[in-house]
């Protein structure tokens, strides 16, 4: 198991901590580094007395160091990490530190399965009724709250609205977060963003944006209304969108959906100080896209995920709701694939149907991902200035504006590739590409005009 | 979002024109067939309800329009497919190599340009996916990126200027009458290039009509394929209102040893210097030195010779004489050697000034005789075994920068011998002019030079601190197997902790070298074309 350069500075918080773990890439700071299967140590001298203890496992791929860093992983660990893909390290014995680390992994990941196989503890069913009830009452009355707010701004119109304050949407927001409907907070909080972007290739205009989004949180408020005459599925979709939280047991009790399934892209999101990290994949049999959200307090690890490139063979739990796209992991093992390629990828035209798919079950979704196979890009002709886009015989789309763009066309050189993306029905941000058997990704928060080849 | 799918008929348009007024001002939604869903035109909650009915149609509009998005296959232009690459691909760990000096930020750039020139060398195209994140390096330094991403980054050029534009190498063959000046400077650059004589001549005939700065420009650029029949129009130019004109032919000028101007200058150079030789019996030939400085005159100016105001340390009339052997042919000093005249010069009350002149006139015409008897005579000098020298203070300064006007090799051989016969101080100054890239085998013995002065004296190693010579010797030491051992084995001598602040500067300096010079045949070794084991 080991891990490419590429793939390694990938794991990089930040560009400074691409840049500072590079510093610590030489073999000749180390003192006794060493590897024993997946562990691989060593130590370091940095600005404190003692020198600093970092370890890494390079299948989670996880670390620990003993400096005082707030990053995960820290540039000590991207550090040894480089060191050992230059030249493997030494094989050897791992010092006490080391082992006792790799080995409490161990005994956590044993302590957890061991947790979810005890039979769950009793529940006190009636004053679990009475805290639903009363969140039930308290996201009620927020809905009336956020009802009336929306035809007031109906009223006024959307011209007065774009030049309110940002507290007027904060005050509303702030309103459903004490009503415990976070996902509309969300959704209230987005709209003043929105409705001063500025105009960009592939993004639909402010005050469409801002009108659209208007729109979603009224269908979203209407269906909240009418949850009892949806179907359990549905239901759950809305109640997600609201932001009720999915217990652990009815997670639990969710059926497994093994596959083999590729890892196409990772993104990483700061959002009011939590990292939300989110890894996109895709069944090679089942064809299923899958979405898995993990959220880490800035400072604190994010649980290892498997990356970009590698096949994850094993079992996805999908959450409640329709269309099901989020999902947790569950018992499997990542390896590399190759070649790489983009399982379920389709025409323009299936995916756009795709698309109109998910809007009919929930019209309320944001963005959605798409699979195109063997699609080229090219310009489209707009009113004002010029946007790219990818298309096929069935059809096109246009594109995202972003600094990878350029690094998009240059590796397709004209030639069909195969994209994946987010669509939101204007135009697609591309996450991951597979041309010519390889799969490439789109650096997260790199203003750099660069791809990262995964596989 | 183009206006051509605005005005789809999903009826989204009208719904967001209506829900930009508000529901007070809009006129009620007119019995679309699609404005409104006949479930939501019957739903009681939006009876009386303005606002809410504009909302529901808003929604359902929306929900519509964005369902029913995308375009024809006819809207999109695709792109013309990529030449081929140039040259074979990129060996995995040179483009790893590649990522991580990207990520490295503007310190990486050394060895980013040290990357495309041995990728080059290999006959190797930069990966793909990293092409773009070198167009600011091309800027810089079209000769290193163009063959390795010159392909690849003229296509994105072009696709991204959009079908009708003219690739981008073709704008060089332009009219250099039009553009910005930086893109005329570039044509005319050009055109001088092509045929030397058709630009000087479509110059001339517009040569009036120019701004002062653009005029001093394109006359900068006669640089390219100068040549004696351009000395009349540059003679002219002498009189131009312009002082960068001006400054630009006098400097052109001088690089024409058969203009009048030439001519001008070895008259007065003939005028100040006189080497008057008497037979003396049994004593053999005595020669001395008559220097007559020259006064101020318009006809100086004009020729670019004027006493520099800010100057303090050389008097008045010796700066004339030092900018007149600057601007003057070294053919005007042909009547005796120049050994005996550089002698002759360093007993002189104006020794400074007129090496300074020979100098400058030394380096303009290139010429190796010379610099070897100046690296010869003021080596002799900086040693302080040539009697009477008036100030021996400034002569290392003189020597090394001398010998650094010599060709590399005799510059290696010299400060090989200077290793053993001179002491570090003049050692680190000739260094100090280094050219930029040593031989493998100076490179060795300059490391072995660093290591054995470290172990000398303590005077050595700070001198070799201050100098910064070891850190600085990084770039131009030819990275093999034996240098990087020989910079490996030099920090392992140094001490790894200690107190002492010149120590630990010094660790520091040979820790960048031997990284340095690791990182360097690493990056040949991944190129395959750096040595084996």
């Amino acid at each position: 198991m080991t891990l490419t350069v590429e793939q390694i500075l990938e794991l990089a918080p930040d560009a400074p901590s691409r840049k500072a773990g590079q510093g610590q890439a030489k073999a000749a700071s180390w003192s006794g580094p060493g590897r024993d299967g997946t562990l691989i140590w060593g130590e370091i001298k940095g600005s404190g007395a003692a020198p600093y203890r970092t370890v890494c496992d390079l299948a989670g791929p996880a670390s620990k160091c003993t400096c005082p860093s707030r990053k995960f992983p820290c540039k000590h660990a991207l550090g040894l990490m480089l060191v050992n893909a230059a030249a493997p390290l030494p094989a050897g014995e791992p010092p006490d530190w080391a082992a006792a680390w790799g080995k409490g992994r161990e005994t956590r990941a044993a302590r957890a399965e061991t947790r979810a196989a005890e039979p769950p503890k009793p529940v006190d069913e009636r004053a679990q009724a009475r805290r639903q009830q009363a969140r039930a009452a308290r996201v009620s009355d927020a809905l009336d709250e956020l009802d009336l707010w929306l035809r007031d701004l109906m009223r006024r119109g959307l011209a007065a609205a774009r030049s309110e304050p940002y507290a007027f949407w904060d005050r509303m927001a702030g309103r459903l977060v004490d009503g415990q409907a976070p996902g509309l907070a969300r959704r209230v909080r987005a709209l003043p963003g929105l409705a001063a972007a500025a105009p960009a290739a592939g993004a639909p205009r402010p005050e469409a944006a801002l009108a659209l989004g208007i729109g979603r949180l009224g269908l979203l408020l209407r269906a909240a209304r009418r949850l009892d005459a949806l179907s359990p599925e549905a239901a759950a979709g809305v109640r997600a969108a609201i932001g009720y939280p999915v217990a652990a047991e009815e997670l639990a009790a969710r059926p497994d959906r093994a596959d083999d399934w590729a890892v196409l892209a990772q993104t990483l999101e700061e959002e009011g100080g939590l990292t939300a990290r989110t890894v996109w994949l895709a069944g090679r049999r089942g064809g299923a896209v899958a979405q898995v959200i993990d959220f880490g307090a800035a400072g604190s690890p994010l649980p290892p995920a498997p990356l970009p490139g590698q096949d994850f063979t094993g079992a996805l739990g999908f959450y409640p709701g329709e269309p099901a796209l989020r999902a947790v992991f569950r018992e499997g093992r990542a390896a590399p694939s190759s070649p790489a390629s983009l399982p379920g990828g389709t025409g323009v035209a299936a995916a756009l149907e795709g698309f109109a798919e998910a809007l009919a079950r929930a019209p309320w979704t944001e963005r959605w991902p798409l699979r195109l196979a063997g699609v080229r890009f090219g310009r489209l002709a707009a009113d004002e200035g010029t946007a790219y886009g990818v298309g096929d015989a069935t059809g096109c789309l246009s594109l995202r504006a972003g600094p990878q763009l350029p690094a998009l066309l240059t590796v397709s050189a004209g030639r069909p590739v195969d994209l994946f993306g987010l669509y939101d029905g204007t135009g697609l941000v591309p996450l991951a590409m597979v041309a010519e058997g390889h799969l490439y990704t789109l650096p997260a928060g790199d203003p750099r005009p660069i791809l990262a080849r995964a596989a | 979002m183009s206006g051509a799918a605005m005005t789809a008929g999903d009826g989204f348009g009208p719904a967001l024109a209506a829900a930009l007024l508000g529901a007070d001002r809009a006129p009620a939604a007119p019995g679309a067939p699609h404005g409104t869903a006949p479930d939501l035109a019957l739903d009681p909650d939006l009876a009386g309800n303005p606002g809410g009915a504009l909302l529901a149609r808003l929604a359902v509009a929306g929900a519509r329009h964005l369902a029913g998005a995308g375009l024809t296959a006819e809207a999109l232009t695709t792109f013309p497919p990529g030449a081929a690459r140039e040259g074979r691909a990129c060996p995995p760990a040179a483009a790893a190599r590649l990522a991580l000096l990207l990520s490295g930020g503007p310190s990486a750039e050394m060895r980013l340009r040290e990357w495309c020139a041995l990728a080059g060398a290999a006959g190797v195209s930069a990966p793909a996916w990293l092409l773009p994140a070198l167009a600011p390096l091309r800027e810089k330094a079209p000769e290193l990126v163009h063959p390795v991403a010159g392909a690849g980054l003229d296509w994105l050029a072009q696709v991204e200027a959009g079908a009708g534009a003219p690739p981008p190498r073709a704008r060089e063959a332009a009219d250099w009458t039009e553009g910005t000046p930086a893109e005329r400077r570039a044509a005319f650059a050009a055109f001088r290039g092509r045929d030397p004589e058709a630009a000087r001549a479509a110059l001339q005939a517009g040569f009036k009509a120019e701004r002062a700065e653009m005029r001093q420009h394109l006359v900068e650029a006669m640089r390219a394929g100068l040549n004696d029949s351009d000395e009349p129009f540059l003679e002219a130019c002498l009189d131009d209102r312009a002082l960068g004109v001006r400054s630009a032919a006098q400097r052109l000028l001088a690089r024409l040893p058969r203009s009048r101007f030439a001519d001008r200058m070895a008259a007065r150079v003939a005028a100040a210097l006189v080497v008057e030789s008497r037979k003396r019996f049994l004593l053999g030939t005595q020669h001395a030195l008559t220097v007559a400085l020259p006064e101020e005159s318009p006809e100086l100016a004009r020729d670019g010779v004027a006493p520099r105001s800010w100057e303090r340390d050389t008097g008045r009339r010796a700066g004339l004489l030092r900018d007149i052997l600057a601007a003057a042919p070294l053919r005007a000093l042909s009547a005796h050697p120049p050994r005996l005249l550089i002698e002759l010069a360093l007993r002189s009350d104006f020794p400074l000034s007129i090496l300074e002149g020979l100098m400058a006139a030394m380096r303009r015409e290139d010429d190796h005789a010379w610099a070897r008897e100046l690296a010869a005579v003021l080596g002799e000098a900086a040693a302080g075994r040539l009697p009477d020298v008036k100030d021996p203070k400034p002569m290392p300064g003189l020597w090394a920068r001398a010998a650094a006007a010599l060709p590399a090799e005799e510059w290696e051989r010299l400060v090989q011998e200077s290793f053993r016969t001179r002491g570090a101080e003049a050692v680190i100054t000739l260094l100090g002019n280094a050219p930029h890239a040593f031989s493998e085998g100076f490179s060795e013995a300059l490391i072995r030079w660093f290591s054995a002065t470290l172990r000398a004296t303590r005077a050595g190693r700070q001198a070799l601190v201050k100098s910064w010579a070891i850190g600085r010797s990084s770039q131009a030491c030819a990275p093999s197997e034996r240098t990087a051992a020989a910079a490996a084995a030099l920090l392992e001598d140094l001490p790894a902790e200690s107190a002492d602040q010149t120590e630990q500067q010094l660790r520091n300096q040979a820790t960048g070298l031997a990284e340095v010079l690791a990182l360097r045949l690493a990056m040949r070794r991944e190129f395959g074309t750096g040595e084996r084991d």
